[in-house]
């Protein structure tokens, strides 16, 4: 009893708080060029106001109702959150003139001139109406807009207007941008960084100045160099318009392709060790596998219940490791594109993974840093379910190859290229390094910039880059953990810089 | 009696009354002249919810000609601009005028909306048309302010420092956050968050959302490089599609405040900065004209003393919303004659103002305010405020059937009513009142209310502990114990029943947060659940607050008790001196015992702290204790507490009559928390003693006790009444023969008639559990079932009685009321009884039997009129 009388005050207080509720009610004004029609006889202004309203009120005068101006910002403010490209429900979008035309798995939106056989209109009226779910229904003004515009025809006059700012780089950086990813080439001389819309290269052992790569995505999630170094990807994409992936020829930074991908941000992700494919995890719970080559096909492993945060390639090519937001790790196989098994399920977020020859590697918001064995955890696994739903018997224990506890939330993971080292940057100010053969730590970096957003290893693991989200990016000797070089890749306004 | 129950479907279909003078047709027209309900009163319930439709209604046609011809009412003495003067140290936190005047006729006049506002110096500072005035450059300027012929001036002083002070993360962001509903519990601001972005349920903790703004998923969020692309802003703009649909306008200060706090990095605050220390509203008293608008300002204090005029941030709601209703902006319009609360929520502090909106005056002669009883000094003051007249007093039968009724559960005998209208002293009611404290079954009633909210049942407890704590209970009602001293033995009893039979207060709880939240809201009237996983959203509760009083009661164990195996709930109450302070889950740390809403006091290691809380909350000084104890016992006797609902006391629900609760509980604690001398005071009262009947000036009102609301009887008070009007008495299923409905020790007793009439089962701490409200199910029982009709029907029961003493039909009309209704029929309704007899012919005994029936069926039984 006494928390249904606290829910129903939560949801009367829902119900009045809501700015949005009240806040835009589209104004209709009849169009002025009728009224001498219908009110010709008429001779005071002010009578003909009051007739012309009075008269535009019936069917037969209604004025012309624009779906740019005034049906649009309806379906804009009430529909647009569920029925729309990615979402979608009742298999209905609001967001495209085709799909609108088409309707949603219910049939068709409106019978064009027929308000009251148009099932827009059943959705919107009725007590209380169906649509918009959650929501007060819509105003009676909003409501006759709907209906004499499917009356007069459901004419398109324009299609919407979208507010999309463009992708804007700065030639000069009033705040130092955070490092989102980082790459090293092989022999640890070419460094690889991304910083919001653009990647930047630099020659760690000399003062060249750093060459900028612009793109067109708001978010640059993920930057890495092929295995052999010729190639340099940038993925990642504006949240929720789409993902995409990016390659550079990395000796001249030209751009060789674009790929878009889905209808948000990619992730972070890998290159498979022949260097023709990066995997990358997607938004939908996919990962996402994209060929170099432009004309070959991008395939998809659909098998997280929510965003992939990160994907590593085994050594061997065949199989892939993914850490998601929905707190499991998991492994499935490169050639069958199938689940093989979900390896663990953490209490928060997984931001990276990794993989040896032997183990699977994952880590993210609860501080832990595993190993799971891949001959234990994948042999003999009785996959019940399928799909998200796969739950293997519970041999954990078995497999689990724990790391020591990291300091803080770990935000990635760099496996050197001869998979002896591991890397782990934290929010933490300590950047640890670690032997994958017997876990133990080898080298600690006391006092990198936290919180440290990215790191990675050369080939032989005698490099380690690392980017933070103050902007600073720095490259060390692994062994002797000596600063090698600390930089912050862009230009930046001299006053702000310190204000950060 | 068999044609009345065969022809009953009738009584729903008044259109087909037999022409015949049947018995049913008969009754039903006798019952009419008497104005006794024919159909009983449940029927009438919709007609009663139609009232606010009605005086709404009447209101609306009432201003139609108003409008047409206002009343003249001048305004007298000057324009109040608020603030008077005003300096401006913030370019981007411009502060509101609001503009005041106050009229011959006492009603209070907002010109915020039509005043005219210039500033002598349009570079140092502007004004809006709408009152808001925008620092532009260091410097005084002076504002003149113009409304109804009237001119006020006001200075301003600009004080910009030399660098703009950058958008504050927590001062200004956080809440637009709030402002937009971002947090809400429907929204992000769900435990789990929405759509994998959660935001703490308004704005509890800034240290976790900005995080989850600035640096989740890589900075997704915003972008410092380029403000207008940040998914924040596209997303609440609805310029990329949001479930939570469109938040903040284009070019709004919500758009506003949040892309200049982006642009200018998205910083967090230094730990410097000042702390919101409370917020206030203006004006915190208004008296409205009908129809009248309102603009409220709300304004913010912070650590360092600065203030700030939040106005369009803060979220301002109305507790009665027929009275009034308010928009985003703190513009509040008069819907209706009335009063409510503006409640206005900042950050976490709230602000509370009173609206009352008054009809027109025409002629009201105040009336005198007494000066002997507390209790009508603030009642009377209270209603001239509102140009409202108190009823009458009720005569002798109905003061005395009510007195009784709520003071011993159970209305009158024949020969108590006989005797007190016959008593021509002029003290004689509160001869009356002292007489019924003295009864047995006073003892009996209040027993059974504090059985009630201590929630003594063997849903949770032994036989013999449920008798053992009655036993206690009825000990100290007897006694009249002082009530801090019947509280503090509550909260630190130990032991099994045999040990201390308070004991079991412990023993009825699941766990420890069921001993703080019973505790809380028996003890102190306040309801802490919410407080459990985050602050509460009408009062300032927090985890901190909640867990701090967990720490008092966490030594408490109950486990079987080893001298009682095998018998069902045998517990006994264990305490554990060595547990330590319990864990607030927000912090993670542990939360050292704090008093409600009050300090954390130094205490020793392996102690019982429940005494330490006690101690605290027995105190005379205590906020909460006797103030929620008073404000409950007068709920007993009238149909809401001072404060409503009585056990969920919060600063956004104040009271109806603050001087009043205020008055009575000083006098509670004067008279070392005595509740006979508390109720003495509440029934001696004129207010307690008026009639229902309303007249011209009260009939809309309904919470200042200005007329009687009729109430309806308790469960156990209608049947032990019901009983002593018939004779014949009720057998309980699973309690002690011979007890009566007031004397049973829990709800677990057979009885469909307390059940279906709302008795509690005790468990829950909550006065709601007790259900006062009518329904079909009880008027169908009452027409059709047992309770009734085999009492009247009975051949010892009171009709079968009075006619073997061969009463004469004056006689028999007269005991059959007394009996039956606790007063003496009028000379109309003897008459009209009398012609109603006559139609039965010889069957006298029947026709006693029928209109007793009738007589129980009535409002006049069912009702404290």
């Amino acid at each position: 009893m006494k928390h249904r009388l606290e829910s129903n005050q939560e949801s009367r207080k829902a119900g009045t708080n809501g700015l949005h509720r009240r806040t835009s009610i589209i104004s209709r004004r009849p169009s002025l060029s009728f009224l001498p029609i219908c009110v010709s006889s008429v001779s005071h202004l002010w009578l003909k106001t009051v007739f012309a309203w009075f008269l535009c009120a019936l069917p037969v005068c209604a004025a012309d109702v624009s779906y740019q101006r005034e049906v649009w910002p309806i379906f804009k403010r009430h529909c647009l959150g569920c029925h729309t490209d990615g979402k979608a429900k009742g298999g209905l979008r609001l967001d495209d003139i085709a799909a609108l035309k088409k309707g949603g798995k219910h049939g068709a939106l409106f019978v064009s001139g027929k308000p009251d056989k148009s099932l827009l209109l059943k959705q919107v009226t009725g007590d209380p109406p169906e649509m918009p779910e959650n929501e007060p229904p819509l105003t009676a003004e909003k409501v006759k807009i709907l209906r004499d515009w499917i009356a007069q025809g459901a004419k398109i006059d324009a299609a919407p207007k979208v507010d999309r700012p463009p992708v804007v780089i700065p030639a000069t950086y009033a705040f130092a941008p955070s490092v989102t990813s980082v790459s090293l080439s092989s022999d640890g001389k070419l460094a690889a960084v991304a910083v919001r819309s653009e990647v930047v290269l630099f020659n760690v052992d000399d003062d060249t100045p750093p060459r900028r790569l612009a793109t067109d995505f708001d978010l640059i999630t993920h930057v890495e160099f092929s295995p052999d170094g010729k190639r340099l990807a940038a993925a990642g994409g504006s949240p929720q318009q789409f993902g995409g992936v990016i390659f550079f020829d990395s000796a001249e930074g030209k751009r060789q392709s674009t790929r878009r991908v889905g209808n948000d941000t990619l992730f972070k992700g890998n290159f498979s060790p022949d260097g023709t494919t990066i995997a990358l995890g997607g938004p939908g719970g996919a990962i996402h596998l994209v060929p170099v080559d432009a004309k070959a096909e991008v395939k998809s492993i659909e098998l997280h219940s929510d965003w992939v945060m990160a994907v590593a390639y085994t050594p061997d090519g065949k199989q892939l490791v993914s850490g998601s937001r929905d707190k499991t790790t998991k492994v499935s196989s490169v050639e069958s594109l199938k689940l093989l098994r979900s390896i663990d399920q953490s209490t928060e977020t997984i931001n990276a993974v990794a993989a040896d020859a032997l183990t699977a590697i994952s880590a993210g918001n609860a501080r832990t840093l595993n190993g799971f064995d891949f001959k234990l955890a994948l042999a003999g696994a009785e996959v019940t379910g399928s799909g998200n739903g796969a739950r293997p018997v519970n041999n954990r224990d078995q497999y689990v190859r724990a790391y020591e506890a990291q300091p803080e939330a770990v935000m990635a993971l760099a496996m050197s290229g001869d998979r002896k080292l591991l890397a782990v940057a934290t929010r933490a100010a300590e950047v640890r390094v670690y032997q994958t053969d017997n876990r133990q730590r080898k080298v600690t970096i006391a006092k990198a910039p936290a919180p440290v957003f990215a790191i990675a290893l050369n080939q032989d693991g005698s490099r380690l880059l690392l980017g933070s989200k103050s902007g600073e990016v720095q490259v060390y000797e692994v062994t002797s953990s000596k600063l090698l070089k600390t930089l912050i890749p862009v230009p930046v306004a001299a006053s702000r810089t310190a204000a950060r | 009696m068999n044609t009345l129950s065969t022809q009953l479907p009738n009584w729903n279909h008044r259109g087909t009354e037999n022409t015949e003078m049947c018995s049913v047709g008969a009754l039903q027209h006798l019952l009419r002249l008497l104005s006794v309900p024919s159909v009983p009163l449940w029927f009438n319930l919709p007609v009663m919810r139609m009232k606010p439709f009605c005086i709404l209604a009447c209101a609306i046609f009432a201003a139609l000609p108003l409008s047409a011809a206002p009343v003249p009412d001048p305004i007298v003495g000057d324009l109040t601009v608020t603030p008077a003067s005003l300096t401006l140290v913030h370019a981007q936190r411009p502060h509101s005028l609001v503009v005041m005047a106050r009229t011959k006729g006492g009603y209070d006049v907002d010109f915020t909306g039509t005043a005219t506002f210039r500033s002598s110096n349009e570079k140092i500072a502007r004004v809006s048309p709408t009152g808001w005035v925008q620092p532009v450059a260091n410097g005084t300027a002076t504002l003149t302010v113009q409304a109804s012929g009237k001119t006020t001036k006001v200075t301003v002083n600009v004080q910009l420092p030399a660098e703009p002070t950058p958008a504050s993360f927590r001062q200004d962001v956080m809440p637009v956050l709030s402002k937009g509903g971002c947090n809400m519990g429907a929204c992000h601001g769900y435990s789990l968050g929405k759509n994998g972005f959660k935001l703490t349920l308004r704005g509890a903790d800034a240290e976790k959302d900005y995080p989850a703004l600035t640096d989740e998923f890589m900075e997704r969020r915003i972008n410092r490089h380029n403000p207008a692309a940040s998914l924040l802003l596209l997303k609440a703009l609805g310029d990329l599609p949001h479930e939570g649909g469109v938040r903040f306008d284009h070019g709004g200060l919500l758009h506003e405040t949040v892309r200049r706090w982006i642009a200018e990095g998205a910083r967090d605050d230094a730990p410097t900065l000042p702390t919101l220390v409370s917020v206030t509203i203006y004006p915190e008293k208004i008296v409205a004209m009908p129809h009248a608008r309102q603009q409220f300002q709300l304004v913010a204090k912070y650590s360092d003393g600065s203030v700030r005029d939040v106005s369009r941030t803060g979220i301002f709601n109305v507790n009665t919303e027929r009275v009034a209703r308010a928009d985003e902006v703190g513009l509040v319009v008069a819907t209706d004659l009335g009063e409510t609360a503006i409640v206005a929520r900042y950050e976490g502090f709230f602000a509370v103002a009173n609206f009352i909106v008054l009809p027109p005056n025409q002629g009201f002669q105040p009336t005198p305010v007494p000066t002997d009883n507390l209790v009508d000094r603030h009642i009377i003051t209270k209603l001239n405020d509102l140009r409202i007249r108190p009823s009458e007093l009720t005569d002798d039968a109905h003061f005395l059937r009510r007195v009784s009724v709520d003071l011993i559960g159970v209305q009158p005998k024949p020969e108590e009513v006989l005797a007190f209208i016959a008593d021509t002293s002029a003290d004689k009611r509160e001869k009356a009142i002292a007489a019924l404290m003295k009864r047995n079954e006073f003892v009996d009633w209040w027993s059974l209310k504090w059985g009630d909210l201590l929630q003594n049942s063997r849903n949770t407890l032994s036989d013999p502990a449920v008798y053992a704590f009655r036993e206690w209970i009825r000990a100290a009602v007897a006694r009249n114990a002082p009530m801090d001293q019947f509280a503090r033995e509550l909260l630190t009893a130990r032991g099994s029943y045999a040990d201390h039979p308070a004991a079991a207060y412990f023993a009825v709880s699941k766990d420890t947060d069921d001993t703080l939240q019973r505790s809380t809201q028996v003890f102190a009237g306040v309801r802490m659940l919410c407080a459990k996983c985050h602050p509460h959203p009408f009062e300032q509760w927090t985890q901190a607050d909640y867990y701090g009083v967990h720490s008092f009661f966490n030594q408490v164990a109950t486990k079987p008790d080893p001298r009682q195996t095998g018998v069902a709930n045998a517990k006994t109450v264990l305490v554990n001196l060595t547990t330590g302070s319990s864990t607030n889950p927000r912090t993670n740390k542990p939360q050292p015992p704090r008093y409600l809403g009050g300090g954390e006091p130094k205490l020793e290691a392996g102690v019982d702290k429940r005494e330490d809380y006690a101690r605290w909350l027995t105190s005379p000084d205590n906020p909460h204790f006797a103030r929620s104890l008073v404000n409950r016992v007068w709920s007993y006797f009238f149909h809401r507490g001072i404060m409503d609902p009585v056990d969920d006391l919060r600063s956004t629900s104040p009271p109806i009559n603050a001087p009043l609760l205020d008055a009575l509980t000083k006098d509670f604690v004067a008279h070392k928390f005595d509740l006979r001398h508390l109720m003495q005071v509440i029934v001696t009262s004129r207010a307690y003693q008026r009639s229902s009947t309303p007249n011209e000036t009260n009939g809309h009102d309904d919470a200042n006790f200005s007329h009687a609301i009729p109430r309806r009887l308790p469960a156990e008070a209608m049947l032990d009444s019901l009983v002593q009007a018939t004779g014949v008495k009720e057998n309980f299923g699973g309690a002690p023969s011979g007890f009566n409905a007031a004397q049973l020790p829990d709800g677990n007793v057979q009885s469909d008639f307390l059940t279906l009439f709302g008795k509690p089962q005790r468990m829950e701490a909550c006065e709601c559990e007790r259900d006062l409200g009518a329904n079909m199910l009880q008027a169908l029982h009452f027409i059709n079932g047992k309770s009734i009709l085999d009492r009247v029907t009975s051949g010892s029961g009171r009709p079968a009685l009075l006619i073997q003493q061969k009463l004469d039909d004056d006689k028999l009309v007269e005991q059959l009321y007394l009996w039956s209704l606790a007063r003496k029929p009028a000379a109309r309704e003897v008459e009209l009884t009398k012609k109603f007899l006559a139609t039965y012919g010889d069957k006298r005994a029947e026709a006693a039997q029928d209109f007793m029936w009738g007589l129980l069926n009535s409002r006049d039984f069912t009702m404290l009129q």
